[in-house]
């Protein structure tokens, strides 16, 4: 070993190697740092991108049923038995009593067994007549067209005949919907 | 010009630039013929003298074993150096060698001196192997006064080197040491300065010329056995060598030439002493030199001593007509010992000689010792693996900068990828805005899907009047009683798994019919009873209605109890009258059916459990 064999190595080799090594270190630290934020916004970039594909893909779905959409919530937060009420009281005067008579309305408050199981507010209408099948029909027809909202939870029909007054059979039509409603808004 | 300091004399950051120093401005790190010895090398320039007017001047191609003459070198420049670099051009060109060369051995043969002093431990000097005299060799050439019996001597104006005597006898000395003066060391170092500003590798050696010629005598006179003085005459001096009856060097001794003559004061008695104490019967003496002149005047002495005082039997051997000499400039004996082919030839012939420790180590190098002190020299420089570290800490510098910048550079493209990447850009707030506006519209579609399904017509009851009508058309033998219909949530289903939450629940319906049957209608009933007939007449209603609640399915089962009966009140002879009063008279039979529904939760119509705002 020469008097030069130390300072090399320690000057040419040793120092230099660990000042790079520090330096590696720090640079591929660095980079490693980097990467791992470049991943990161990569994937957040991915979900986003892939948020806004099923956004528009939602979007061209949702927007044509929208306007209808507003029109069923716009009928939904309407009063049900107030609607009720109003079609048949415009619909019943277009016929005789022995066609269709109404012989009562009530709104009863639970819940019904249809809508026992359901989490939407609804809101039951029992309603009574005399009458014939045809008319009925037809009358229903009406009220179930304008609310859609409206299910029919209850039908009995009887047949009665009223002796005493030498009345003919009259049929005795009892009726209960469930109409869906939305939630009223709390004050 | 290169400034080299001892590395001894530095601190260890300045040695470690003097390395690169030399690195960078020598050849040193990439030519391996600074590190050899000068005969070693394949182009060598010899330099002889004797005091006398002349330089003998030789070049030597090893690889061609063929010796041309020098270029001539005035005894002056000898001594001041000057013209250094002239020459060493003029050596380094092609005009000398066969081909142009790329280093230089430069050796000195000195033979204006041939001085010989006292070893302090000689005597001690008892192995038989020669490791001793090595010990000694190195100790004489690190600290000659530690090793000479005359402690006061100049090293730094002579230097000295160790001549065993293999075949000196027992009480004898076994060694004893040659002097040189230091006097040429400076035309060398100016030539090796030289070489070192021209980056061309020369090595120098000082050779002591009468122990060279001895070396080469049986290369001369291959015949030659033991048991003879050898006297070798040169200008200034008379060398005698004293070979024992088995060859080995026995002794030696140098003798001035004083006054102008070429003969040694006393020649013959000195010789006779020589011979007794060499334990020769007989004196025989050969004497060697290249000027017949002083040969006939040795022989003159020589005869006239044989007359008068002692008898005494000597041998002439003239140089300058040696046909081993011939291509050799100047006659030179010294050179030979360099043509290695050439002792190797008479190494491994019968020459009697050649068989002797004496001259086997003579040739190993005893004969070629350096009077100059170049591994001295030699310690200033980084040696050939010091400087091939050197070479390699740059690379691996290099290695190691590259992978820095590298991964640097990748870092950087990395950090301008990302940068020009949309994702840079995106920030928390705007990945938040869309989270919302997405669990917004997911909302929205739920609502959306909830409200339709909700609003779907699952029961409506102009469809359940329609279905009694199609069921029991007018003038079919039917008389309704009593008719009920029952729509029923079903119990909500049980979750699947843990956090799978049911959407939706199934339903029930039922049509309940009691009433008075003719037998004309009875078949009406048959072909409702029966599960085919069943779905048949629930197609038709969806027909009819356009209702798909009443549409048979996969997810919906329909089933019939049919119960009949006979009517009590029935009355075959009842009048018209009687059957106006109680139209009950004319229906033979009575019946009760039921008829349900079921959807299950998978159903289209099925209800949704959830609220939609």
């Amino acid at each position: 070993m020469s008097a030069y064999t130390r300072p090399i190595l320690r000057y040419g080799l040793i120092m230099p190697a660990m000042f790079n090594c520090l330096l590696l270190g720090g640079v591929v630290a660095g980079v490693s740092k980097l990467s791992a934020v470049r991943a990161e916004k990569a994937e957040l970039y991915k979900e986003q991108t892939q948020r806004l594909a099923a956004m528009k893909k939602l979007e061209e779905v949702l927007a044509p049923k929208r306007k209808t959409f507003q029109d069923q919530k716009a009928l939904l937060k309407a009063d049900p038995g107030h609607l009720f009420t109003r079609i048949l009281d415009t619909l019943l005067p277009k016929y005789k009593e022995i066609e269709l008579e109404r012989s009562g309305l009530v709104f009863p408050l639970d819940r019904g067994r249809l809508g026992r199981q359901v989490k939407t507010d609804l809101a039951r209408v029992k309603s009574s007549f005399q009458g014939g099948l045809g008319p009925l029909q037809e009358a229903l027809l009406q009220v179930e067209s304008l609310m859609p909202q409206a299910v029919l939870e209850e039908l009995k029909i009887t047949r009665k005949t009223d002796q005493l007054l030498n009345q003919r059979e009259f049929l005795v039509m009892e009726m209960t919907h469930t109409c869906w409603k939305a939630e009223e808004e709390k004050k | 010009m290169l400034t080299i300091t001892d590395p001894c004399e530095l601190k260890a950051p300045d040695i470690y630039r003097q390395a690169r120093t030399v690195a960078s401005k020598t050849s040193r790190g990439a030519d391996s013929h600074w590190y050899r010895m000068p005969e070693e090398l394949p182009w060598q320039w010899h330099l002889w003298f004797d005091g006398g007017r002349e330089v003998c001047s030789a070049v030597f191609s090893k690889q061609h074993q063929s010796w041309r003459p020098g270029p001539t070198l005035p005894l002056a420049n000898l001594t001041t150096g000057e013209g250094v670099g002239e020459i060493l051009g003029e050596l380094m060109s092609a005009a000398y060698f066969q081909e142009k060369p790329k280093a230089l051995g430069v050796i000195l043969h000195v033979a204006d001196e041939f001085g010989l002093a006292e070893i302090a431990q000689a005597g001690e000097v008892t192995s038989e192997t020669g490791d001793d005299f090595q010990i000694l060799r190195y100790n004489l050439v690190d600290d000659p006064r530690e090793v000479l019996a005359d402690r006061e001597v100049s090293v730094e104006a002579n230097t000295w080197r160790l001549l065993p005597f293999w075949g000196s006898a027992p009480g004898q000395p076994r060694c004893t040491a040659v002097s040189l003066s230091r006097t040429r060391e400076a035309f060398l170092r100016k030539l090796l300065d030289c070489a070192e500003d021209l980056r061309i590798p020369v090595r120098v050696a000082v050779t002591c010329a009468p122990v060279e010629t001895l070396a080469a005598l049986p290369l001369l006179k291959s015949n030659l056995e033991g048991g003879c003085l050898v006297a070798v005459s040169f200008y200034k001096f008379t060398a005698v060598f004293a070979i024992s009856p088995q060859g080995e060097l026995c002794t030696v001794r140098s003798l001035s030439h004083r006054g102008g003559s070429q003969v040694p004061t006393g020649f013959g008695d000195i010789l006779w002493n020589m011979a007794l104490g060499a334990e020769l019967a007989v004196p025989k003496v050969l004497v060697v030199s290249t000027q017949a002149r002083a040969l006939q005047s040795v022989a003159q002495e020589l005869e006239m001593y044989a007359i008068s005082r002692q008898p005494i039997q000597f041998e002439l051997l003239n140089l300058e007509e040696h046909p081993v000499l011939k291509e050799v400039p100047g006659n030179r004996p010294e050179f030979l010992i360099y043509d290695t082919a050439a002792v190797e030839q008479v190494s491994s012939g019968n020459t009697p000689l050649a068989r002797t420790e004496s001259f086997r180590s003579l040739w190993r190098g005893w004969a070629r010792q350096s009077f100059m002190d170049t591994a001295r020299l030699d310690q200033l420089y980084p040696n050939l693996r010091d400087l091939r570290v050197l070479r390699f800490s740059s690379w691996f510098i290099y290695l190691l900068v590259f992978s820095v910048i590298g991964t640097g550079g990748y870092g950087t493209w990395s950090l301008f990828a990302a940068m020009n990447h949309p994702s840079w850009e995106l920030t928390p707030y705007q990945m938040k805005v869309t989270q919302d506006k997405h669990t917004k519209l997911l909302q929205e579609k739920k609502e959306i899907d909830i409200v339709t399904r909700l609003l779907q017509p699952r029961s409506r009851g102009w469809v359940t009047v329609e279905f009694l009508l199609q069921l029991f058309p007018e003038d079919s033998g039917v008389r309704l009683d009593s008719f009920v219909y029952n729509t029923e949530a079903s119990r909500a289903p049980v979750a699947a798994g843990k956090g799978a939450k049911p959407e939706s629940t199934g339903m029930e319906r039922t049509w309940i019919f009691k009433g008075l049957v003719k037998p004309k209608a009875m078949q009406l009933l048959s072909t409702l009873n029966s599960q085919r007939g069943l779905s048949a007449f629930f197609e038709r209603v969806a027909d009819v209605t356009g209702d798909d609640a009443c549409r048979p399915g996969p997810t919906r089962q329909m089933t019939i109890a049919l119960t009949q009966g006979r009517n009590t009140r029935f009355n075959p002879q009842a009048s018209a009258g009687d059957l106006a009063r109680d139209p009950s008279l004319a229906f033979p039979f009575s019946f009760e059916a039921t008829i349900t529904q079921s959807l299950t939760d998978k159903d289209a119509l099925s209800l949704p459990l959830d609220k939609p705002f």
